[in-house]
């Protein structure tokens, strides 16, 4: 709805210089008219008189009285009534009078005077000195102001009256537009009255009322129209118009100026225009718009030039029909003063700058955020225009119109929707408010308050199709895909918000890094970019940059009716232990890096700056997963070495032993792989320890193929894997500070799969070729079979297969070991014969940097004795990596 | 004062040269490895993989684990043949020995294993334990398929921007005897070779009591053309080139280590020579040899 409070009728009588000379209280008045007639003289009516803001003021009229043809006057004496005399007459003039308090003025008063006429010349008269009366009437009228500035609005009218001692006729020249309406009211009739009078008007008219802005004249004449007795009263409608784009259409330009904008720019139950927090750094020098940009310095180094800064929104102010000297403009506004930021912190990686806001909300500058600006205030030369200080309009460089561009920077962000109001209202030059006048629009400083996952976060790279689960469900429902969800306050909708993604430093203490926590002080390791997937990597190009933002859905995108925005991230596909940052804002980066900390170019050293508000995400870590498919062994029992048909009641193992200590008749079960569901039970009748034959008391009904199982009955326990030492080798804290490989695992079967006893393997391909029949998920991606086997001939502890992804350990073997160690050698192989999972061979030639905060020693410190190494110390319980290992780990494809 | 600065910087990479000469020494004095085709064979896929120890004793682990394995590659992918072990001892070959092991490339741990492309490489690596010495070595294979007209004899072993050529045991044709040799014109542009079989791109086989035979019908040096990114390939019968001579027959190969020996000119007098072993046993060598310990004999004990 337009206001029509921003319109204002200033009504002004006489003379419109009423304001500039506010203050002077004495004014001479000439009477015009007049002459003698019948020696009297008829007096001077005044055609106009002067006013006086100030109704108290005094006002002093002075008479002029001529004589008659050549007729001298030697004054005698005066007398005045209806008024106060000042002084006595002189001879050239009758006498004055003075009248205080304009509003008290009489209608009319007189002025009588008597003296001696003289005359030079001869005649009937010549040389006589006749006496001489005169008399002079005055008549006096005027307009009575209601007030000196009206305001006018929708449902008002104001009245003009005036008063005189003659009959008085009111115009008005209002007709420039259908909606002024004028009313004239018709006194009453006197009896003997000669004809009507119109003593009072009225303007306006109820209904929107939008007259032109300029000047309008109330006269008031006599009846008679006489020309010389008339009285104008000026009436100022000036237009106030504030503007900004309150329907968000423009983006960063001016407002269209249109009724759609002007229905809602003050309306607190709209968001007016939606502003974003100045707090990127489009120079990514470290200091950000909102510091930069104009004279303020840091440092000793001014921050005021060109392009330092985004460009802020317009917001244009109109005042029109008054010139732009004649009045002031005051804007009311939550204003923070430029001056007034400082700067903390030294700038190291651990402290870095912080750039600190004094208290408000908006700036609002004479230039666009890109011009290098002054922080002073407009009164004092600068850019700056402050809030609630009266500004002449002049300063603010009108252009003809009477139109002023501003701009609004927004610094710190609403509280609630519209609650940012900008009010513009007009002073006159001595600084009283002019009446009501006033205009205002509403903005809405949005930021992005939050985005998820704020934690640091395991972005899986692959799960199994069986197994979609993922540490954190809300933000992960596919591999190698983070949801990011940002959310902007005050909750708006079809805000944009945009985004970017960075690599932040890695955290593994291989790296070389000092850790150093969140108090201490010192150097601090600080390297973004180090990503060690080619294709999302930064190297510190803007080239590099971009490539890297290809990892997200979407760069920018519109909120919903919950302000919320959602976007994926796509990780890489292979590099476990790659991490990133998104990091939003509601300020258009213009397809640039947000700020230094964007990494996309280095920083100087000791230029480090905080986020500056833009608001980021928690660390996106990438972490593998890799399932296992567990088996043990049983310890009692044997494994069918020779398939056997469904009519055979004898079947041939590897070893007979424990059926020989269990004795004839002991109760069995047959199994067949891969899983163990079939089964026969039978009881053995027959055991030929030569050929490690059993015969059962029945036929088998099916065919027993090779590598089944014969378990005793009741016989259950089972070789087992540990696997206490993944942790420490393949990593466990999520940012990856415990030096780990980024690799997480998981069991595919809810209970380990049994596998028969094989009593010693005589030969790889004879083991392998067990755990293969017993292996579920043979050949599936991403799965390994993981076999607690009894003993291998040769003796070793562990083997593992790359290529068909199994590993067994040979539990038994670890007797060679002390009692007390078994169990800490047996972990260290089982993560040992992982990493040959992982494809690593045989130990890495060169030497170990890898240090272990975790466990605090350098046990792997150029004296390698890492997990693949078979040199290795397998009681000493460090079961780590090599960096060798790590980085070819960390690199592998998924297996 | 800057003389002497040269002249000790000087002596600093005299030093460094001569380690690096001990260093390349011992490392040549350690042992050697060769891929040697067993003739006894039909299917061409047995090999022996013998280390032969010099001045001292070595430490390997056992073909097929660790860091003693072999590997097939088709084209870029890598097959492992064997496994990694955790707990073994390496084996030592005593100074002055060889360690033979007798295996079929076409199968790991017993079973076979799908061949992916027709043209094959198979890699030995093998570091000797304990130290950072490492030796490799690599033979081509060709499994023959006449269903398939194209050709990629592409390996990770190509060299750059070059004219590679390969010598290539053909596989899966029931002749122990069947080879290619193969050119390839890795460059950018059209290169010029010597035609097969002509004087400057000669056969020969060098047999165990040291007799040669050359084969090179074609009297007068030719050469043919090789367009970019193409090969040429001639598939022999060693056999049949040899009755061809009426000097030389299957009965040279009796017994011991033969070489098959593809022997090119190149301008300027340069002469490039790419040999395949190939051994023809009397009796099958000893079981050992089929074990993950393998054969260990004297190097200076001829092998029949």
């Amino acid at each position: 709805m337009k206001k029509n409070l921003r319109k204002a009728g200033i009504m002004l009588l006489l003379s419109c210089g009423v304001i500039a000379v506010h203050g002077q209280d004495n004014h001479d008045y000439t009477p015009d008219g007049g002459g003698w007639n019948k020696f009297s003289h008829k007096g001077g009516v005044f055609k106009e008189h002067r006013y006086s803001d100030d109704e108290n003021a005094t006002n002093t009229y002075k008479y002029e009285i001529g004589t008659p043809g050549e007729w001298s006057f030697i004054p005698g004496s005066t007398s005045y009534s209806g008024g106060e005399t000042l002084g006595e007459s002189t001879a050239s003039y009758a006498g004055i009078q003075k009248v205080t308090e304009a509003d008290k003025e009489p209608e009319s008063f007189t002025l009588a005077m008597s003296g001696t006429l003289t005359k030079e010349s001869s005649g009937s008269g010549n040389g006589t000195r006749p006496a001489w009366n005169a008399e002079a009437k005055s008549q006096f009228f005027y307009i009575k102001p209601l007030e000196l500035i009206v305001p006018f609005n929708s449902t008002t009218t104001k009245s003009f009256t005036a008063s005189g001692s003659s009959s008085i006729d009111l115009t008005s020249d209002w007709t420039a537009s259908p909606t002024w309406s004028a009313t004239t009211t018709e006194p009453k009739l006197k009896k003997y009255e000669p004809i009507k009078k119109k003593t009072s008007i009225s303007v306006g008219k109820s209904g929107d009322w939008n007259p032109p802005a300029g000047k309008y004249t109330v006269t008031a004449t006599t009846v008679n129209n006489d020309p010389n007795t008339s009285a104008n009263a000026n009436l100022y409608v000036v237009d106030l118009d504030l503007d900004i784009d309150s329907n968000n259409t423009n983006g960063y330009g001016g407002p269209d100026r249109g009724d759609e904008e002007d229905s809602i720019e003050d309306d607190q139950g709209k968001p007016g225009k939606i502003l974003t927090l100045n707090n990127l750094d489009i120079n990514a020098d470290g200091v950000p718009n909102f510091a930069s940009g104009y004279d303020i310095s840091f440092g000793n180094k001014n921050q005021d030039g060109t392009n330092k800064s985004a460009v802020f929104v317009p917001i244009v102010l109109e005042v029109k029909g008054i010139d732009a000297d004649d009045f002031k403009i005051k804007l009311t506004y939550s204003a923070s003063d430029p001056a007034g930021v400082t700067r903390s912190g030294d700038g190291s990686g651990i402290n870095p700058y912080s750039y600190n806001l004094p208290s408000g909300n908006l700036r609002i500058w004479t230039k666009n955020g890109n011009n290098s600006r002054k922080k002073a205030s407009v009164n004092d030369e600068g850019d700056f225009v402050p809030s609630g200080e009266l500004i002449t309009f002049s300063s603010l460089s009108p252009n003809n119109n009477g139109v002023t561009t501003l701009y609004v920077e927004a610094i710190r962000a609403s509280s609630k929707m519209g609650d940012l109001r900008i009010l513009a209202e007009l002073y006159d030059s001595d600084g009283e408010q002019i009446g009501d006048l006033e205009d205002a629009v509403r903005v809405t400083v949005v930021k992005v308050s939050k985005i998820t996952p704020n934690k640091t976060t395991k972005v899986i790279i692959k799960t199994r199709s069986e197994d979609k689960t993922y540490p954190d469900k809300e933000h992960q429902d596919k591999d190698q895909q983070i949801k990011i969800k940002a959310t902007i306050t005050p909750e708006l909708e079809n805000v944009p918000i945009y985004f970017e993604v960075i690599d932040p430093d890695d955290l593994s203490p291989y790296e070389g890094k000092k850790i150093v926590n969140n108090t201490t002080t010192g150097s601090v390791d600080k390297k973004p970019n180090d990503n060690r997937d080619p294709s999302r990597k930064v190297n510190g190009t803007i080239a590099s940059y971009n490539t890297f933002q290809g990892g997200l859905s979407s760069h920018e995108a519109k909120t919903n009716n919950k302000g919320q925005v959602e976007v994926y991230l796509t990780i890489t596909n292979r590099y476990s232990g790659d991490n990133y940052i998104v990091r939003a804002t509601c300020c258009n980066p213009n397809s640039s890096p947000f700020d230094s900390n964007s990494a996309a170019k280095i920083v100087p050293t000791n230029q480090n700056s905080n986020n500056n508000g833009v608001v980021q995400s928690g660390l996106l870590v990438a972490w593998k997963r890799a399932y296992i498919e567990k088996a043990n062994m049983y310890k009692k029992g044997a494994t069918v070495t020779t398939a056997s048909t469904a009519s055979d009641n004898t079947l041939i193992v590897d070893n007979v032993g424990d059926f020989s200590t269990a004795g004839a008749n002991s109760k069995v079960t047959i199994f067949l792989p891969p899983n163990g569901t079939k089964t026969i039970s039978r009881t053995i009748t027959a055991i030929n320890s030569a050929t490690n034959t059993l015969t059962f008391n029945g036929q088998h009904c099916m065919v027993i193929p090779e590598y089944s199982g014969v378990r005793i009955d009741g016989e259950n326990a089972v070789y087992t894997n540990n696997r206490g030492y993944f942790n420490m080798a393949y990593g466990s804290n999520t940012d990856g500070s415990d030096g780990g490989t980024f690799i997480e695992y998981k069991t595919v079967l809810s209970t380990p799969n049994l596998v028969p006893k094989y009593t010693s393997f005589p030969n790889d391909a004879t083991m392998f070729e067990l755990a293969y029949a017993w292996f579920i998920n043979k050949e599936k991606d991403n799965l390994y079979q993981l076999l607690a086997a009894k003993y291998h001939s040769d003796s070793s502890f562990g083997t593992a297969d790359p290529v068909t992804r199994q590993s067994v350990v040979t539990v038994d073997a670890f007797h060679v070991f002390p009692a007390t160690n078994r169990v800490q050698c047996q972990k260290d192989t089982t993560s040992h014969e992982t990493g040959h999972i992982w494809g690593l061979r045989g130990g890495s030639l060169n030497s170990n940097k890898h240090i272990d905060n975790r466990y605090n020693r350098k046990s792997h410190c150029n004296n390698d004795r890492c997990i693949m190494s078979y040199d290795r110390n397998r009681t000493d319980d460090v079961p780590e990596f090599c960096l060798d290992c790590i980085y070819s780990i960390r690199d592998t494809k998924q297996f | 004062m800057q003389y002497n600065k040269l002249k000790l910087i000087n002596i600093f990479l005299m030093l460094f040269i001569l380690i690096l000469n001990i260093h390349a020494k011992n490392h040549k004095k350690l042992a050697s490895i060769d891929i040697i085709n067993n003739l006894n064979n039909s299917k061409g896929t047995e090999y022996f993989f013998i280390v032969s120890a010099a001045e001292l004793p070595i430490k390997i682990f056992p073909l097929n684990v660790n860091n003693n394995m072999t590997a097939i590659y088709f084209l870029q992918n890598r097959l492992e043949l064997g496994i990694y072990k955790d707990g073994i001892s390496p084996i030592i070959l005593e100074k002055k020995n060889r360690i033979i092991w007798q295996r079929k490339i076409d199968k790991r741990l017993g079973r076979y294993y799908k061949w992916k492309t027709n043209f094959t490489a198979l890699e030995w690596f093998l570091g000797f334990y304990g130290t950072k010495f490492s030796a490799s070595s690599h033979i081509y294979l060709w499994q023959v398929d006449d269903k398939n007209k194209k050709h990629n004899f592409s390996s990770k072993f190509d060299k750059k921007n070059a004219v590679n050529f390969k010598i290539a045991k053909l596989i899966g044709v029931k002749n122990p005897y069947a080879f290619a040799f193969i050119a390839s014109n890795n460059t950018s542009k059209k290169v010029e070779i010597p035609d097969f079989y002509s004087e400057n791109s000669r056969l020969k086989v060098k047999f165990p009591d040291d007799s040669e035979f050359v084969y090179q019908p074609k009297k007068e040096p030719e050469n043919i053309e090789l367009a970019t990114g193409k090969s040429k390939f001639v598939k022999f019968d060693i056999v049949k080139l040899l009755k061809e001579s009426n000097e030389f027959s299957e009965e040279d190969f009796n017994y011991g280590i033969s070489e098959l020996i593809w022997e090119i000119k190149l301008g300027k007098g340069k002469v490039q020579k790419y040999t395949f072993k190939l051994l023809k046993t009397e009796k099958p060598l000893p079981k050992a040899t089929k074990t993950w310990q393998g054969y260990q004999m004297p190097i200076d004990k001829v092998i029949k």
